[in-house]
């Protein structure tokens, strides 16, 4: 499973937080440069069940983005917000 | 607040436009009032020199003493953000909100106290004396913006300046007993502001009164339609948890300035989770440096970790959500109001034993509940005004949150000045000059 795919089936409830974090989690906090003890990945953990079950109680989910297209998303998602508040003016 | 000063930045102008005060005198008053009060209430991270020779009657805040929170840029100095008394930084210059006020003449006495990096919902600091409340020490200081709260209701400055990304100003005011403005998200210049999230920080400010914060806005804001006509509020309270005295107190508030309840379920959850997910993944990326290196404070470190495992699709899902929601919300919550009236306190003030990381005492539901519902206003970019409504059984201020849509801020400070005017008189519901 890519990475992608991955981030979106932990989403959905087909991935479990163990897998996530093995598929995902940890190389990416690694690439970072954070490691965590045993308790501090216990608790990361118990407060990333915790997110992703309100997720998905309030129906959050989130597309697969095109591939290098991410940064136009931020940008394009912060403008339409802005005009969104704008609009109230 | 020395009594001799008058309680409200009206009332000073007139004091000093009448001459009842030479502007040396209002200098030498308020350098004292605020001197007295950092050593009592250790809210003040560094002073600054302040000179004031005439008043100026075209500057709407001329002689006005105000300090604000440590977070923003000053000339030639770099804030020190709760982590230290911050640096000289020659060359910088002060941020522009901070300008804005000083070129309306106000006076800024120094930098503030405030939650390491701005990011905890209460004003406790490893490495910095944590700020007293000024309603009794054994009471904890909201966070982060806690020593702007600190300096208004002890009476040391008539407003400050202060930053909420998940309630940073309304707590802090909620647990002091002061008001705070969270201003509509991008209203105000963050220019020489030191970003948490950069999505949710909004800049706010603290005081006394609506009549205060109101002459503070006016100069921040000139362009928002000052004149408000006749306002409706509705309320929000079906659904929120709070405690039966908390209830007891607002809802009859509520009932009193708000003519219909708005059904809110699912708009507040949903906003309240994206608004998590938006701060953690923020938190993770703007402070990935300091937690690697392991210099971050607990809180920092336990939300930016948390961050970094969130995956940055996700992330910008949320933001691309945010206007979808807005427009949802504004339809349900102001279909016919101009105003809502909302939860923001769900409990009884806690003792700083009880919300302070480390404590015996500690109940880390007492501390969630700081900032219960807080985030939702931050994901949806609104404006709130935090206000004390009444007193609870031991005489401790008990707060709600008046909510509206994009830059409607006279909008809320209107309303506010209705409630205040009426429960609690001119003077507001906590006036601590006297103390």
């Amino acid at each position: 499973m890519t990475i992608s795919n991955s981030q979106t089936a932990f989403l959905r409830g087909e991935l479990d937080v163990e897998q996530y974090w093995l598929e995902y989690v940890q190389p990416q906090l690694e690439s970072a440069g954070v490691f965590l003890g045993q308790d501090q990945q216990a608790r990361i953990l118990k407060q990333l069940t915790r997110l992703v079950a309100s997720l998905r109680e309030v129906g959050f989910v989130a597309k697969d983005p095109a591939h290098g297209l991410e940064h136009q998303g931020v940008e394009a998602a912060n403008q339409l917000f802005d005009a969104c508040l704008a609009k109230y003016r | 607040m020395s009594p001799q000063l008058p309680n409200t930045i009206e009332g000073l102008r007139a004091a000093l436009a009448g001459g009842q005060f030479s502007a040396q005198e209002v200098l030498r008053l308020q350098a004292d009032r605020f001197a007295s009060g950092a050593q009592r209430t250790l809210s003040v991270t560094h002073d600054l020199t302040v000179q004031y020779t005439s008043f100026d009657a075209d500057k709407p805040l001329s002689g006005v003493a105000l300090a604000h929170k440590d977070i923003f840029n000053l000339q030639d100095r770099a804030p020190g953000l709760g982590r230290n008394h911050g640096s000289c930084a020659s060359g910088l210059a002060s941020a522009a909100v901070i300008e804005c006020l000083s070129q309306a003449g106000a006076l800024n006495f120094g930098a503030l106290a405030m939650a390491e990096d701005a990011c905890a919902a209460t004003g406790q600091t490893a490495r910095l004396p944590t700020p007293l409340n000024p309603l009794d020490p054994a009471l904890a200081v909201g966070g982060s913006s806690s020593g702007s709260a600190v300096a208004v209701a002890s009476g040391m400055v008539y407003a400050s300046l202060g930053t909420d990304t998940a309630g940073s100003v309304r707590i802090p005011a909620m647990t002091c007993g002061v008001m705070g403005l969270k201003t509509t998200h991008g209203l105000l210049d963050r220019r020489g502001m030191t970003l948490l999230s950069p999505s949710l920080d909004s800049v706010g400010v603290l005081a006394r009164s609506v009549q205060d914060l109101e002459a503070v806005m006016r100069v921040l804001a000139p362009g928002l339609r000052w004149s408000v006509g006749r306002l409706r509020a509705d309320y929000w309270l079906e659904g929120a948890e709070l405690a039966a005295e908390v209830f007891e107190v607002i809802e009859p508030v509520m009932r009193r300035f708000g003519q219909s309840a708005v059904d809110l379920s699912g708009h507040e959850p949903r906003a309240s989770v994206l608004q998590q997910l938006l701060m953690a993944y923020e938190v993770g990326q703007s402070q990935r440096e300091r937690i690697v290196q392991k210099i971050a404070c607990q809180q920092v470190a336990s939300l930016g970790t948390l961050g970094l495992s969130i995956a940055k699709q996700w992330w910008v899902e949320a933001l691309r959500q945010r206007a979808a929601h807005l427009d949802a919300f504004v339809d349900v919550a102001f279909a016919d109001a101009d105003v809502l009236m909302a939860p923001l306190q769900v409990d009884l003030l806690p003792q700083a034993s009880e919300v302070y990381l480390g404590q015996a005492n500690f109940k880390a539901a007492k501390l969630l509940g700081l900032h219960r519902y807080c985030g939702w206003v931050n994901y949806l970019g609104l404006p709130s005004l935090a206000m004390p409504v009444g007193l609870d059984k031991r005489g401790l201020p008990i707060s709600i949150q008046l909510v509206g849509k994009p830059f409607c801020e006279p909008e809320l400070l209107a309303l506010g000045a209705q409630i205040q005017r009426e429960m609690h008189g001119e003077q507001g519901i906590m006036p601590v000059l006297s103390k």
